[in-house]
């Protein structure tokens, strides 16, 4: 699987996910309580190993599957480039 | 305002020789040691929860306890063969209580050792002199509040809905409306001041400065007339949960500044925090002001941040670990459909 596939299945484990694609706005459609956002945040950098800074955590980067899945693969390739 | 100490929530009772006189699968455990029953009520009226480690036959050991008129003071008892830890460990993640917020009172060195390489920062006592451990200054609490008393009638309560809530297949938010939660939002009134300097006290997680406040303080701040200052309560299905939560809003000439975000732990999955949000966001709307809101960094509550940024707020400046953050959004949030809100 890759990053946003593994990302996916997290919200199908977790949420209702009729009709949810990798674009759907995460933070408009359902309201986030603060434990599932930090789920999220949680569940990012236990399974892709990365730790995020303050300014990673963002509405930009969390409002959508393809969001998260970019901050991730930023961050990894960051990590393999250094 | 000051910080607060290692304060204990919760008692984790050895049985064999610590609650009770001799060994229970040698034949002991008659009679409970002296001033154990005393220590058990003290600790239940202060509202410090108690629970049972020990290393015993489980159905045995419960018998005992019920024998003693004692089963209903301890949640989720950990009776068992297996390393004392573990049984300690399952008792911290099911009751959301941090180890150094936690003591053990076991008569046996070995096993406050073995406990305590697990969890270094739990406080543990070989409870020889029960009464003098009740003296201790981590055993105090300011007041004895209505929610004190109440606690182990709550922590039941939220044990019921965790074994509902892992039985639910589905969507959390799902399983949140199936709690038919109602949440009042009132200002703070001096009959709730107790309260409300034991929640500052008491949590951590989720409180977003780490500021604690005095009675004092705290008085002067709900009779400002520049504060708003509002505390909330929740039931459901499950029962009253009491009050949870906590907030204090600036009215200042520019801006309505959040300065203190506070909710109780043991209510943490059930959207209290963010509602409290929407309030706020709702109150700068109907003022005409931007929302700013103080965020600094403790140990704990990082999740205090997390919840502000996915919420859509911005940082405006920052300082070390001080930051100012500001609601970015045009439209005030509304409350989550699962939560029926009074305010």
């Amino acid at each position: 699987m890759d990053t946003r596939e593994q990302i996916f299945q997290f919200f199908v484990d977790k949420k209702k996910a009729d009709g949810l694609t990798y674009d759907t706005e995460l933070l408009k459609s359902r309201h986030i309580n603060s434990l599932f956002a930090l789920q999220i945040v949680m569940f990012v950098e236990k399974q892709f190993q990365v730790k995020l800074s303050r300014k990673e955590i963002s509405v930009e980067n969390f409002h959508s599957i393809n969001a998260i899945a970019a901050l991730v693969d930023r961050h990894l390739g960051r990590q393999e480039g250094q | 305002m000051g910080t607060s100490g290692d304060r204990v929530k919760c008692v984790i009772w050895d049985l064999d020789n610590t609650l009770w006189e001799g060994t229970l699968s040698e034949g002991g455990g008659a009679a409970l040691r002296p001033g154990a029953r005393e220590a058990v009520l003290e600790l239940d009226r202060r509202g410090i929860v108690q629970s049972v480690a020990s290393k015993n036959d489980r159905a045995a050991a419960l018998r005992r306890l019920a024998g003693f008129g004692l089963e209903d003071y301890f949640l989720c008892p950990q009776i068992s063969w297996n390393p004392k830890s573990a049984g300690v460990g399952e008792i911290l993640s099911t009751l959301n209580i941090k180890p150094e917020a936690a003591a053990l009172v076991d008569d046996s060195a070995f096993e406050r050792d073995e406990v305590r390489r697990a969890f270094p920062r739990l406080h543990s006592y070989d409870g020889a002199d029960l009464a003098g451990m009740l003296a201790l200054p981590e055993f105090q609490v300011p007041f004895i509040t209505q929610d004190a008393a109440n606690r182990r009638a709550m922590y039941r309560a939220d044990l019921a809905r965790q074994s509902a809530e892992q039985a639910f297949t589905g969507d959390a938010d799902d399983f949140l409306a199936t709690l038919h939660m109602k949440l009042d939002i009132s200002p703070v009134t001096e009959a709730d001041l107790q309260r409300v300097e034991e929640l500052t006290i008491r949590t951590h997680q989720l409180n977003s400065t780490g500021y604690t406040y005095s009675y004092d303080e705290l008085l002067e701040l709900s009779r400002d007339p520049r504060y708003i200052f509002r505390i909330c309560g929740l039931t459901d299905d499950y029962g009253d949960s009491g009050k949870v939560g906590l907030l204090l809003l600036e009215n200042g000439e520019d801006a309505l500044r959040l300065k203190l975000l506070i909710v109780s732990c043991r209510v943490m999955s059930r959207g209290t925090g963010s509602a409290l949000l929407c309030y706020a966001t709702q109150m700068a709307a109907r003022l005409g002001k931007p929302l700013l809101a103080e965020y600094l960094e403790t140990e704990y509550n990082r999740i205090m941040y997390i919840t502000y940024k996915l919420a859509g707020f911005e940082e405006v400046e920052e300082d070390g670990d001080r930051l100012l953050l500001r609601y970015a959004q045009e439209e005030p949030m509304p409350f989550a459909d699962y939560l029926d809100v009074t305010c």
